[in-house]
C-alpha cells in the first residue's frame, strides 16, 4: 500500500513542475509589467522539467539512437536509482524492448520489434516508450526537408528521416532555392527556386519528379504556404511593385491580393484551423508580425512584447504559439509567443523556426564559424540537439506535417 | 554646388563614352538572358532511377510506407506556348503597361515578352549602384544622380531595357532579405521612374544576401552589400527571341 503511494507520488512529480510552472506565469508577467520596462526575458509561457529514464540492454549505434530520440523529446538519461522509469531492452534478434516504473512492478509495455533496420526499430521502441510518458505520438517516423549549400548563392533539397539520416537529394538544380515547405498529403514540396533566373514558386512531386510552376510573375515568387485543408496557397509576389501577401487556390490559378501596403511582407504561415495567415511586414517600420483572414479584410497585429524584429512566423498545429525569428545586430533568435500575442519567449540561437507535428518539437538552423547546421529544441524543457549526420551547411528545414 | 557641376560633368562624360557603344551594337561575349520561362524538358520523369544521374533535373524519392501518393493539378512546363511571338517587338512607345490589381494573362506575356532574348551588359551601368542606409528601401539623395544618368541614358537609347537587382546585407533572415532586397529594387525603381523613365522598361529580381559585393562579417562590408545594381539589357534580337 504504502509502495503504491510513493509510485503515485513519484509519478506526479513532473506534473507538479508543470503546475507550479502555470501558476508562476501571473506572478511573473505582472513583475515585467509593474517594472514599466519590458525585455528580452524567459518567461515560463512553456516549461515542465525532464522525466528521468533509466536505459539498459542496449550498445552501440542502438543504444546511441534511443538516447537521441528520448534525449529530444524530454527525457534524462539517470542512473536506476534516480529513474522515474527503466527502458529496458536486447537486441538478440530485432530488438525486444520493456518499460517499466522504477522498481519493475508496473510493467507498461514488453515488446519486441522485427522486420526493419536496427534504426527503425529503435525508433519505434523509443515511439512507444515516449507515448506512455507524455500521451503523444513521437515524431520519430516524420521526414524533415533541408536544403544543403553548395556554393554562396547556390543549394539543393534533400529529405531525410527526422534526425537527417537516410538522406535524398530531391532537387539538382545548381541554382537558388528559398522557403521550402511541404505540400498536403507529404507527396510534394512547394519552394521558390531561381532555376530560370527568376525567383518563381514552384511545386515538385516526390514520386515523379514532376515540376509545375505555381506562380512565376515578373518580380518576386516565394514563401509559398500550403492551407491546412490543401486547398489554397499563400505567397509573396510583387507583381505591383513592392512584395505584398496573395492568396490563391493551390495550383496557383485565382490570385488574390491581401495586403496593399509600400512596406515589404515576408514568411506567410496558416493557423492550423486556416482561419489566419500570419505573416511579417515592415509596415510599421520594423519586421513586425500580422494576421489577415485569407478572405482579405484588416490586418492585426500580434504584440510580440520583448522583442525588436519579428519574422518568419510558424503556428504550432496546436493553434497554440507561434515561432519566429528575432533578429538582433549580432544575432538570429528563436522565440514563441502566445497564437494571441503577448510576453515573447527567447528560447535559442538560430532562425527559420518549425514546429513538428507534436507542437513541442522546433527545428531550425544556426550558423557558427562560416558552418551552417539543423538543431532541435524540445520547447518544454529546453533541451537542444545539433543534427550532427547532415555533412554539409544545411538550412531551411521544415517538418512533413 | 561646384562639386554637382563637376560630377554632373563627369556623368556627361562618361555618357557619352557609353553612347559610342550604344546598345544597337551589343559587345562581343555579352551574356544572353535566357528566357523568363524556359521548359523544363528532359526534367520531367516517371523512372525513379532515373533521377541520380541527369543534370538539371528533379530527383524522384522512393515512396515509403508513411506517404499516401497524390497527384496535383497545375499548370504543366512543357505545355506548348503560343508560337506567335517574337515578330512585332513592343515599341518604346508602347511598352506593355501593368496596372495594379488588374494583371490579365495576356499583359503579363507581354511584359515577360518585352524582356525576352536581350543581351544582359553588367558592366555599363557598374558605377551606378546605389547603397541603402541598414534595414532601409529608402533610395539616399546622394544616389539621385547616379538614378537620373540610368534613366537619361535609357531615354536615349529606346531599345534598351533595364534590370535592377536588390542585395540585402546577411543580418536579416534568408526569408525577410528576399523581400528586403525586392523592395529595395522597387524603390530604385521608383526613383528611375520620377527621374522620367517609363517604369515598364525595367525588371526587378532580389538576391537576398547570397551575392554580397564582400564576403566579409564587418560594417564596410555589410554596407557595401545593400545595394540596388543595374543591369543595361541590350536591344531585343527578333532571333533570340524566336529561338526561344
Amino acid at each position: 500500500m504504502i509502495n503504491i503511494k510513493k509510485r503515485f507520488i513519484r509519478l506526479l512529480n513532473p506534473a507538479l513542475a508543470l503546475v507550479l510552472g502555470i501558476l508562476l506565469i501571473p506572478l511573473h508577467s505582472f513583475a515585467q509589467e509593474s517594472s514599466g520596462e519590458l525585455q528580452i526575458t524567459r518567461t515560463a509561457t512553456m516549461t515542465s522539467a525532464p522525466i528521468p529514464i533509466h536505459v539498459s540492454g542496449l550498445a552501440g549505434e542502438a543504444f546511441k539512437i534511443l538516447k537521441f530520440d528520448l534525449e529530444i523529446s524530454g527525457c534524462d538519461l539517470v542512473s536506476s536509482e534516480k529513474a522515474l522509469y527503466i527502458a529496458q531492452a536486447s537486441s538478440d534478434s530485432g530488438i525486444t524492448g520493456k518499460l517499466t516504473d522504477q522498481t519493475g512492478e508496473i510493467t507498461f509495455f514488453h515488446r519486441s520489434y522485427k522486420n526493419g533496420t536496427d534504426r527503425a526499430l529503435v525508433h519505434a521502441y523509443a515511439a512507444d516508450i515516449i507515448k506512455v510518458i507524455t500521451g503523444q505520438d513521437a515524431i520519430f517516423n516524420q521526414k524533415i526537408a533541408y536544403c544543403i549549400n553548395t556554393d554562396l548563392d547556390k543549394n539543393e533539397i534533400f529529405i531525410s528521416d527526422f534526425d537527417g539520416h537516410n538522406p535524398q537529394q530531391v532537387t539538382r538544380d545548381g541554382s537558388l532555392i528559398r522557403a521550402l515547405t511541404w505540400g498536403p498529403d507529404k507527396s510534394s514540396l512547394f519552394y521558390c527556386s531561381y532555376r530560370a533566373l527568376n525567383p518563381d514558386i514552384y511545386k515538385q512531386e516526390l514520386y515523379t519528379g514532376k515540376r509545375t510552376i505555381i506562380a512565376n510573375y515578373l518580380g518576386l515568387n516565394t514563401s509559398p504556404s500550403v492551407s491546412p485543408d490543401g486547398t489554397q496557397i499563400a505567397m509573396i509576389i510583387s507583381r505591383s511593385g513592392s512584395p505584398d501577401l496573395y492568396v490563391a487556390d493551390i495550383d496557383g490559378s485565382n490570385l488574390k491580393r491581401l495586403t496593399k501596403t509600400q512596406a515589404d511582407e515576408s514568411s506567410p504561415c496558416w493557423s492550423p484551423d486556416g482561419k489566419y495567415i500570419c505573416y511579417s511586414s515592415r509596415a510599421s517600420g520594423s519586421a513586425k508580425l500580422y494576421i489577415i483572414s485569407p478572405d482579405g479584410g484588416t490586418p492585426k497585429r500580434i504584440i510580440t512584447s520583448g522583442v525588436g524584429s519579428a519574422t518568419e512566423p510558424n503556428w504550432s498545429p496546436d493553434g497554440k504559439y507561434i515561432a519566429f525569428t528575432t533578429t538582433t545586430r549580432r544575432s538570429f533568435q528563436i522565440c514563441i509567443v502566445p497564437a494571441e500575442g503577448g510576453m515573447v519567449e527567447v528560447l535559442a540561437e538560430g532562425e527559420a523556426p518549425c514546429w513538428a507535428p507534436n507542437s513541442r518539437t522546433l527545428i531550425f538552423h544556426r550558423k557558427k564559424d562560416k558552418k551552417s547546421s539543423l538543431v532541435m529544441l524540445d520547447v518544454p524543457t529546453k533541451k537542444t540537439k545539433t543534427i550532427t549526420s547532415i555533412a554539409g551547411n544545411a538550412s531551411q528545414a521544415c517538418w512533413s506535417r | 554646388m561646384k562639386k554637382t557641376v563637376v560630377s554632373l560633368l563627369a556623368i556627361t562624360v562618361v555618357m557619352a563614352v557609353s553612347l559610342t557603344s550604344g546598345c544597337k551594337n551589343p559587345k562581343p561575349g555579352v551574356v544572353q538572358i535566357p528566357t523568363m520561362n524556359p521548359r523544363i524538358g528532359q526534367a520531367q520523369t516517371t523512372d525513379p532511377t532515373l533521377g541520380s544521374d541527369s543534370e538539371n533535373t528533379t530527383s524522384p524519392i522512393s515512396p515509403s510506407n508513411n506517404w499516401s501518393s497524390n497527384s496535383g493539378s497545375g499548370i504543366p512546363l512543357d505545355t506548348p506556348e503560343d508560337p506567335s511571338t517574337g515578330n512585332n517587338l513592343p515599341q518604346v512607345d508602347n511598352v506593355p503597361a501593368i496596372e495594379e490589381d488588374d494583371i490579365s494573362p495576356e499583359a503579363e506575356k507581354a511584359r515577360r515578352e518585352y524582356f525576352m532574348g536581350r543581351p544582359m551588359d553588367r558592366d555599363a551601368f557598374k558605377a551606378y549602384t546605389i547603397h541603402f542606409d541598414f534595414d532601409s528601401t529608402l533610395v539616399r539623395p546622394s544616389d539621385m544622380a547616379n538614378i537620373q544618368a540610368i534613366a537619361d541614358y535609357l531615354n536615349i537609347h529606346t531599345d534598351c531595357a533595364l534590370l535592377i537587382e536588390g542585395h540585402c546585407d546577411e543580418r536579416g533572415t534568408e526569408e525577410y532579405n528576399q523581400s528586403l532586397g525586392q523592395r529595395r529594387a522597387a524603390s530604385a525603381l521608383e526613383a528611375l521612374g520620377k527621374a522620367g523613365l517609363n517604369k515598364n522598361r525595367a525588371q526587378t529580381i532580389s538576391y537576398g544576401e547570397v551575392r554580397p559585393a564582400i564576403n566579409a562579417q564587418n560594417n564596410e562590408a555589410y554596407a557595401a552589400n545593400r545595394r540596388a545594381e543595374f543591369v543595361l539589357l541590350g536591344a531585343q534580337t527578333p532571333e533570340a527571341t524566336l529561338a526561344e
